[in-house]
């Protein structure tokens, strides 16, 4: 072997084994990942899908409670007054300001089972709103869940972690295996097979490449306490004192199980709004009815006040003893300045939400992450296609049987995924406004879709599967105007008039997919076609289904 | 859209095809004439001077850094907006190019 060839062979064997490592570790996080893509990018415009989720809620954005402290102040009266009466006995309570698409006071609280609960109060009863008033549902925030612990608490959030950490290793192996990185960088060509599955993976990985790498990276470093506990346990014996020292703040009192009243919150809530200097806009109180209870009132947030910013200012904050009003902490708005490391965490925070430059930012994102999601699919879908073509055995006399399992987890987990999204929008408009859980039983609709889809793609040869999904894709995502108007008189006419742009915007996106869904599904049809008249040309999947 | 967004849409659009018709396969499709080398390498030069000229409205608009988050941002999206044109209607890409130069003049125009 001469020196010449050494290398050139050593980088060979390298490029092999990180392809290795990109098909195979690729493929089995292609459809976890695709799910956390697919319903973080629709997460991007999580407040206005709760809009559209909500349509019997008064709008309250035409007037400014920022601006309006008496009503603050009674909201603050009237929220306590429900918790005392409705909640004594729990952890810890919230009561936060209307919101534009939560138009009540928001309480929030954990009860004595430590179960969290929440609920609106009319802003000017003080009783619960009805579902006339307000439809029960998770809306948006579903998706925002599922992004990030497929609403399974920790568990989720650690599983979401560790596909990330394949994401960063696909995306790394990817880049030293493609050969042609600058060479086919504006390559597309469509209606080649096998090709167009490959440059379709390539152009969307590539073109977005740094977006795909912030947002896996700055996904993580959110939960970086979570995923990397290891040097706060190693040092503080309570891991509450390192994040005390490091923010600035007293540690959290624990229980006396002594009783103590709390004071009148509104009272407090008023000097937190002289001291800080501006309105607030939150208040929390920990361990009601304690002797240690505390309060901690936040300063009114604006995603406008701080637009273009990626190190946010602190909105401010003022903590109180609950029982005797004494001020414990205070944090004044203004620059953030909790150490380097704070801030940079709270800029790759602020980069991953996509709420630091309003609508042109969020578009961004959300054509980006559209990106990302294709890169799974069509990766998973290139993993079938060269297999298809000539099965290579990686299985022994397994392998048929392992192919057909990879295809059914594909369909079901793209084409199902897409049904189970936009049935959520259906069942949300079909689910009886009184039944209790209703939010939940929207969720879980979402779930028993995705699994009817699962069994359907298990039923069914592959190339029908995926022809069937997408059939009932588009015809729910095309009938979904027309089912809003049915059921709640709204369509996109009457929102255009209203000047509610955020639903307008809502249900055009849904109409665009549902038409580039009827173009994948006239794809999938000419293709059936043509199988069916070259029955020798049938697929190894379906000759085994 | 603000104005420097419009504006930085429209120079990383034209910056990109010009990066894209400095290849020969994606030129070929677009037209017959060849590029001499000196050609090549003058559109290239122009297309990264679009591509820095692309950033001074979102440095002005966000600041440095958030500037540099929402250019790199634009620059992603109007590439995939290029490629899909290129592999479908490879003439409106070039055609939309000199659009851009154009909507890009006149928005420098009228500020």
């Amino acid at each position: 072997m001469s020196e010449l060839t050494k290398p050139v062979k050593e980088q060979e064997s390298f490029r092999q084994a990180m392809g290795w490592l990109h098909t195979w570790g690729g493929l089995v996080a292609s459809w976890v990942l695709f799910t956390i893509f697919l319903t973080g990018t629709i997460g991007v415009f999580d407040e206005d899908i709760t809009h559209w989720m909500n349509p019997e809620a008064a709008v309250v954005s035409d007037f400014d409670l920022a601006s309006m402290t008496e009503q603050r102040v009674d909201a603050i009266k009237k929220g306590q007054s429900y918790l005392e009466v409705n909640a004594p006995d729990s952890h810890s309570w919230a009561i936060g300001m209307p919101t534009e698409t939560e138009p009540g006071i928001r309480l929030f609280w954990r009860d004595e089972q430590n179960e969290f609960q929440e609920t609106l109060l009319n802003l000017k009863t003080g009783e619960p709103m009805s579902a006339a008033e307000n439809r029960e549902t998770e809306g948006g925030h579903h998706f925002v869940h599922m992004h990030y612990e497929f609403h399974a608490g920790m568990a989720g959030i650690w599983l979401v972690g560790f596909f990330t950490m394949i994401m960063l290793v696909a995306l790394i192996s990817g880049i030293i295996i493609h050969k042609r990185i600058f060479k086919d960088f504006f390559t597309f060509r469509q209606k080649k097979g096998q090709r167009s599955w490959l440059d379709g993976h390539n152009a969307s990985a590539v073109l977005t490449l740094p977006f795909q790498l912030m947002i896996a990276y700055t996904g993580l470093v959110i939960f970086l306490s979570i995923y990397m506990p290891a040097g706060v346990l190693a040092n503080y014996s309570n891991p509450q004192q390192f994040f005390s020292e490091l923010l600035d703040e007293p540690m959290p009192r624990p229980e006396t199980g002594v009783h103590a009243d709390v004071v009148d919150l509104s009272v407090l809530f008023q000097r937190a709004e002289v001291m800080l200097g501006k309105s607030a806009r939150f208040m929390r109180v920990e361990h009601p009815g304690d002797s240690s209870a505390v309060t901690k009132v936040f300063g009114w947030f604006d995603e406008e006040d701080y637009y273009g910013q990626l190190l946010r200012d602190e909105t401010g904050s003022v903590q109180f003893d609950a029982t005797n009003g004494d001020v414990m902490n205070v944090i004044p708005p203004g620059e953030y300045d909790k150490g380097t490391p704070m801030a940079a965490q709270r800029v790759m925070r602020i980069m991953h939400f996509a709420n630091f430059g309003g609508y042109s930012v969020r578009w961004l994102y959300f054509v980006m992450g559209m990106a990302g999601a294709l890169m799974m699919a069509t990766g998973a879908i290139l993993f079938m296609v060269k297999r298809r073509q000539k099965s290579l055995n990686e299985f022994g006399s397994q392998t048929a049987r392992v192919y057909r399992v990879i295809e059914v987890l594909n369909i079901a987990a793209i084409s199902g995924l897409a049904v189970a999204c936009i049935s959520y929008f259906w069942l949300n408009r079909w689910i009886p406004l009184d039944i209790t859980d209703r939010a939940t039983w929207e969720i879980k609709g979402f779930f028993y879709v995705w699994l009817v889809m699962l069994f359907h793609s298990a039923c069914r040869p592959a190339t029908k599967a995926w022809f069937e999904q997408w059939s009932i894709f588009t015809l729910l995502a095309l009938l979904l105007p027309v089912m809003n108007l049915l059921t709640t008189g709204h369509w996109l006419a009457s929102y255009w008039q209203a000047g509610d742009w955020g639903s307008v915007g809502f249900e055009l996106t849904v109409l665009v997919f549902g038409l580039m869904s009827l173009g994948l599904v006239l794809f999938l049809r000419r293709k059936m076609v043509s199988q069916v008249r070259q029955p020798q040309l049938k697929t190894r999947s379906e000759a085994v289904s | 859209m603000s104005m420097a967004m419009m504006m930085s849409v429209a120079l990383c659009y034209a910056a990109m095809s010009g990066f894209s018709l400095a290849m020969p396969r994606h030129l070929m499709e677009v037209t017959d004439r060849r590029l001499s080398n000196t050609q090549i390498r003058l559109l290239r030069w122009t297309a990264s001077l679009i591509l820095i000229l692309a950033y001074l409205p979102m440095w002005s608009e966000w600041g440095a850094g958030t500037g540099f988050v929402v250019w790199v941002s634009v620059l992603s999206v109007t590439s995939i907006v290029l490629v899909l044109l290129l592999s479908y209607w490879p003439k409106w890409a070039v055609r939309i190019a000199f659009l851009m130069m154009l909507a890009a003049s006149l928005l420098w125009l009228m500020q």
